[in-house]
């Protein structure tokens, strides 16, 4: 009776991992749905500011030189932003998401030019340590939970480091969140500024009469357009999120799945072992009665 | 008369309606306020509480920090780079407030004019606070 007892075992530890891969899908899907719900309460701000964008190049108040909006013909120094996940059991996620990230930055430096690594996220950060890859700065918390303020410090800083010259471009990798089940690893130029998408408030902005400004027009787009740039930050960190929680629903749903498969495989196992079993033990006893008779 | 206000911040919408006439702390100084047909605007947002009146009368505080407003075919956007409605402040958000500020250098204009806006944000949660 021992193999069948094995297979009962095993059978048992499949159904309890089942039950935890069901929970986390569980679990993820009321995350996801809690993420997409934070994607969707981010769209009015990010899409009035732009609003006002508008009105002000309406104007013609935007062509002067922000240093935000300069843009170098060929980008010397790059600094790159990873956002990974802090938790595993999300099936490719980090994978998919860390080998762009390698890919950039190693057609980058090919070129010649000098990349920095910025990581968020303690899937990536192990990973760069693993391979004794160089950093300059990591974190963790702005995949935990993404806050305005994360976006707001980490933004600000890039936001300097561009100003100053220190990059020519900052550019963030991560996985967009197309639908819950395509998740698309993009790598996105969050500066130098382009203002693309804004050409559907173009209607908008032809509004009857000059707005009254204060500040001025210049000193408005001033201080508007490093809080665009810290907004998109923020939609991309969002949208990260989003996609992490939706990777590991998918990830746990065929877990599930696939415990159920291994479940009905070992039960036939068990049938089987169990029938041989009885089989036996009837023709031992057959046999018994057979050598008694003679 | 009234006309159509929201109240946004980065994180999610903290009001949308029919106004009858809002009052938002200004740029740098003082007050700016808005009832139906102000002609269009747009504005700094300082730090402070911004009144918002509503259509029947009822009458909303929220704590706005630094952001914009705009006012256009009677339409009032106020987008606040942070902004908390009065139920969500708590004493020991005023207590962080005062431990905060305390450390806050003030030596040069910008850290100077950072400082003052704490002090007035911290004001704006204390009379919350004190009102309720």
């Amino acid at each position: 009776m021992a193999q069948a007892r094995e297979i009962k075992k095993r059978i048992r530890s499949v159904e309890s991992t089942q039950k935890i891969t069901r929970t986390m899908e569980l679990v993820s899907t009321s995350k996801m749905k809690k993420a997409q719900d934070r994607v969707l309460a981010s769209r009015p701000y990010a899409s009035k500011l732009r609003e006002i964008m508008a009105t002000l190049s309406a104007l013609g108040t935007s062509d002067l030189d922000h240093p935000l909006l300069r843009a170098p013909e060929t980008p010397k120094k790059i600094a790159v932003f990873l956002i990974t996940s802090n938790r595993g059991l999300c099936g490719a996620y980090n994978t998919n998401v860390i080998r762009l990230a390698m890919q950039y930055v190693n057609e980058h430096r090919e070129k010649g030019s000098d990349v920095d690594v910025y990581l968020s996220g303690k899937k990536a950060i192990s990973y760069f340590n693993f391979r004794k890859l160089e950093t300059v700065k990591t974190y963790i918390e702005p995949s935990n939970e993404p806050r305005y303020e994360h976006a707001e410090e980490i933004g600000s800083s890039f936001i300097d480091g561009f100003a100053n010259g220190r990059y020519d471009r900052v550019v963030l990798i991560y996985t967009r969140f197309v639908s819950a089940g395509r998740l698309q690893p993009t790598i996105d130029t969050l500066l130098p500024f382009t203002s693309e998408g804004e050409d559907d408030t173009e209607g908008g902005a032809a509004k009857k009469g000059d707005p009254l400004f204060e500040p001025s027009p210049e000193e408005i787009v001033q201080s508007l357009l490093p809080l665009m740039v810290k907004t998109r930050f923020y939609e991309t960190l969002l949208n990260a999120q989003a996609s992490e929680h939706s990777a590991r629903m998918v990830a746990m749903k065929m877990a599930t799945d696939n415990a159920g498969e291994l479940k009905r495989t070992l039960n036939r196992f068990y049938n089987k072992e169990r029938q041989a079993q009885i089989t036996q033990e009837l023709a031992e006893i057959l046999g018994g009665v057979e050598a008694l008779k003679a | 008369m009234s006309f159509q206000c929201t109240l946004v911040s980065p994180e999610r919408e903290l009001f949308s309606g029919e106004a009858e006439m809002v009052v938002v702390p200004g740029f740098e100084d003082g007050q700016v306020g808005f009832m139906s047909g102000h002609c269009p605007y747009i504005g700094a947002l300082g730090c402070g509480t911004a009144r918002i009146r509503e259509a029947g009368g009822a009458e909303h505080r929220f704590v706005v920090y630094q952001g914009f407003v705009e006012f256009s075919n009677n339409t009032l956007t106020i987008l606040a780079s942070s902004a908390q409605k009065p139920e969500e402040i708590t004493q020991e958000m005023v207590d962080e407030d005062e431990r905060e500020i305390r450390e806050l250098p003030s030596k040069t204009p910008t850290e100077y004019d950072e400082k003052q806006r704490r002090m007035s944000m911290r004001k704006a949660r204390k009379a919350v606070l004190a009102a309720r």
